[in-house]
């Protein structure tokens, strides 16, 4: 990027410009976002999202084979730490299984990233739905399976287990786990490949999405959030389509802070050649599973990601955990049922935080207002005084 | 006049730093340039990363998007012709979400580069790809000594497989130099593959035409167009095969004294996915 600057400016401006790119990419950021609608709540595990639904953060999808059994963990509620009851009654917990679109494993590059390829992505539909509703206490109040066979033989466990996300930010925290294992049986004979994505909902609106581990968390994919999966691959490649342009424009524009915020805007928004596929989890028996092709509870997937292209939990975790990185999780899984290790205790909630930015915010409009205000009264003195002389000299 | 003045010293201009890039980039000169997307037979709704090629024999460098060189890079698919968008500097130079009900057409134009070869270089070219009339009129004119010095622009296709053909694919787009294919040869069949050069819509006769097979550099049909401009492979076997023409003219007085340029050359090609003679089992005609 330095010589991009270097070569624009003529002078080695790479630090001073480096803020400046900040400023604008900042900017630009604002702008796009307020220009695109985005869904306020959405959010997976990391992502810097209003938490007012906690209960609604898909915070991890695992699926593999055990023996006979398909095992399916699904979290929510990211940093839990409180003690219940939780408000989960309202929502509806769902994973949903696509048994029937077909699925290619030719490309090698694909199936490292996402497991496979979708054939028929705009036909991704639900064969198996599982839907879970919790009281607050986190015991179920309802498992509804659609799509499966011998649902009596499926093994449910619903409670508080230990975060099983290897990531710094969540060691010593709680989810609220809800574990399945079910009977290959209960799938149709013969069935080798699975299409997976989980979903939390309230009244009927989906709030989050949860697919491959580490898609819609990255700040570029929020916008799917809230999508089917066969809507996402058409809404992809709109939004990448209108952000290459603005890359393309700003950057081949002869202003260095041009470049520099189209450079700002590749490494956050803009999508990646690789993006344009939809968010969902692949599982075949074909290959031996582990992320991305299904996931293990023992995945380190934030390093797997990162040695394809999306290394953004990598650095964070850098940032906020110790040196060298984490690499398994904080407490040991068990081998047993429910696999998830036991919760860490409860802990009275931290406060939540007591500034504001409003007052500034209310602050500076208010200047803004004055001193624009203040422009127009001048120009329209100026104006006035202007025709006056105008009009005496016309007169005369 | 002044403007029109200035527009044609901006093109030359263009034209120059054009050459000069090419020139910093070494062998990016006037070779082969095709198309390649992810996938000849793409299912409907997929995306398809759309690569740019040069290079020879179907062996190829990848082309990074750069917008200051397209003219138009476009799909036609189901009656609608869309852009391909993407992200400047960036390989594959575009993306496309496929319709996959029938055939699409991906066709990209573009160039105006510069290029300058010493005489002797300039005339290995030229019979290289089987340009002899170009050396018969340097020649004439008493240039053969001189260095080569011309623009070239480029005129791609690439056809994408659908549930079945669309006869659209075999109508000119109005290319300045283009191959327009007879029948859509995605869907096979017995015969050979015919097809037509144009330039500026009219045929060319004696143009040289070659195919090639993706994966097999030996594998290269060469043949001559007709006063029709038509031409014909049997090709051998089902793969990728690319089809390409250079054809090359004089340039014109004003572009010869104001820009420093005495040919102008224009790339064609076409890439499809041919499945063989036997056809495809379950292709709609």
């Amino acid at each position: 990027m330095g010589r991009i600057f270097n070569r624009a400016t003529g002078l080695n401006t790479f630090g001073k410009a480096l803020s400046l790119a900040r400023m604008a990419g900042l900017a630009l950021v604002v702008g796009l976002g307020l220009a695109t609608p985005q869904p306020s709540r959405a959010s997976d595990h990391a992502d810097p999202t209003n938490l007012t639904d906690p209960t609604a953060n898909i915070t991890d999808l695992f699926f593999y084979p055990d023996g006979d059994d398909m095992i399916l963990i699904f979290d929510v509620n990211r940093a839990l730490l409180a003690p219940k009851p939780y408000d989960l009654a309202p929502y509806d917990y769902e994973i949903h299984m696509d048994l029937t679109t077909p699925l290619s494993f030719q490309d090698p590059v694909i199936r490292a990233r996402y497991g496979g390829t979708v054939l028929v992505p705009d036909q991704i539909h639900p064969d198996v739905t599982i839907k879970v509703k919790l009281q607050n206490d986190v015991t179920v109040e309802s498992v509804t399976y659609t799509g499966l066979k011998d649902t009596d033989k499926i093994k449910t466990y619903f409670g508080v287990r230990d975060d099983p996300f290897v990531f710094p930010r969540f060691f010593k925290k709680n989810v609220i786990a809800m574990v399945m294992r079910i009977p290959k049986s209960a799938f149709p004979a013969d069935q080798h490949d699975f299409i997976l994505w989980g979903t939390t909902a309230k009244d009927g609106k989906e709030i989050d999405h949860v697919g491959r581990s580490i898609r819609t968390q990255l700040p570029r994919f929020g916008f799917i959030n809230t999508m089917p999966p066969k809507d996402q691959l058409k809404a992809l490649m709109a939004r990448k389509a209108k952000l290459d342009n603005v890359y393309n424009y700003l950057h081949s524009a002869k202003e260095w802070w041009a470049i520099a915020a189209a450079d700002f805007l590749q490494f956050t928004l803009q999508l990646r050649p690789y993006d344009l596929q939809p968010d969902v989890m692949i599982y075949t028996d074909r290959f031996p599973v582990g992320y991305p092709n299904g996931r293990l509870l023992t995945d380190d997937v934030v390093a797997q990601t990162c040695a394809f292209g999306d290394c953004l939990l990598q650095e964070i975790s850098f940032i906020e955990g110790p040196w060298p990185r984490a690499t398994v999780n904080d407490k040991p899984f068990s081998a047993e049922w429910p696999y998830l290790a036991p919760q860490w205790p409860d802990q009275t909630p931290a406060p939540s935080n007591a500034h504001s930015v409003l007052p500034w915010v209310i602050l500076g409009v208010i200047v803004l207002l004055l001193v624009s205000w203040g422009i127009v009264e001048i120009i329209r003195l100026l104006l006035r005084h202007l025709l006056r002389w105008w009009w005496r000299r016309v007169d005369a | 006049m002044l403007a029109l003045r200035g527009a044609l010293i901006g093109l030359a201009a263009a034209c120059w730093a054009a050459g000069a890039l090419v020139a910093a980039c070494g062998s990016a000169w006037a070779h082969d340039f095709w198309i390649e997307p992810s996938t000849f037979r793409p299912g409907p709704g997929t995306a398809v990363a759309v690569g740019l090629r040069v290079g020879e024999n179907f062996i190829g460098d990848p082309v990074p998007r750069t917008a200051s060189l397209i003219d138009r890079f476009f799909v036609r698919q189901a009656g609608e012709e869309q852009a391909v968008g993407g992200a400047d500097n960036i390989d594959p130079a575009g993306f496309l979400r496929a319709d996959g009900r029938a055939t699409a057409l991906v066709g990209y134009t573009g160039g105006g580069s510069y290029i300058e070869l010493p005489a002797d270089r300039f005339t290995a070219y030229l019979r290289q790809y089987g340009l002899d009339g170009i050396v018969a009129e340097r020649e004439r004119l008493g240039e053969s000594a001189q260095p080569g010095r011309e623009c070239f622009y480029r005129y791609a296709k690439s056809l994408l497989a659908g549930a079945r053909a669309d006869p659209a694919v075999t109508r000119p787009l109005g290319f300045t130099y283009e191959v327009v294919p007879d029948a859509d040869p995605t869907t096979g069949g017995p015969g050979p593959v015919r097809g037509h050069v144009l330039f500026q819509g009219r045929p060319v006769a004696g143009a040289v035409v070659t195919a090639h097979l993706q994966g097999q550099p030996a594998m290269r049909l060469a043949t001559r167009s007709d006063a029709q401009g038509a031409f014909a492979f049997p090709l051998p076997q089902g793969g990728v095969w690319l089809i390409r023409s250079v054809h090359m003219v004089r340039a014109g007085t004003l572009a010869h004294w104001l820009h420093h340029r005495d040919w102008e050359s224009h790339w064609a090609s076409l890439t499809f996915d041919w499945p063989g003679p036997a056809g495809l089992a379950g292709a709609q005609p």
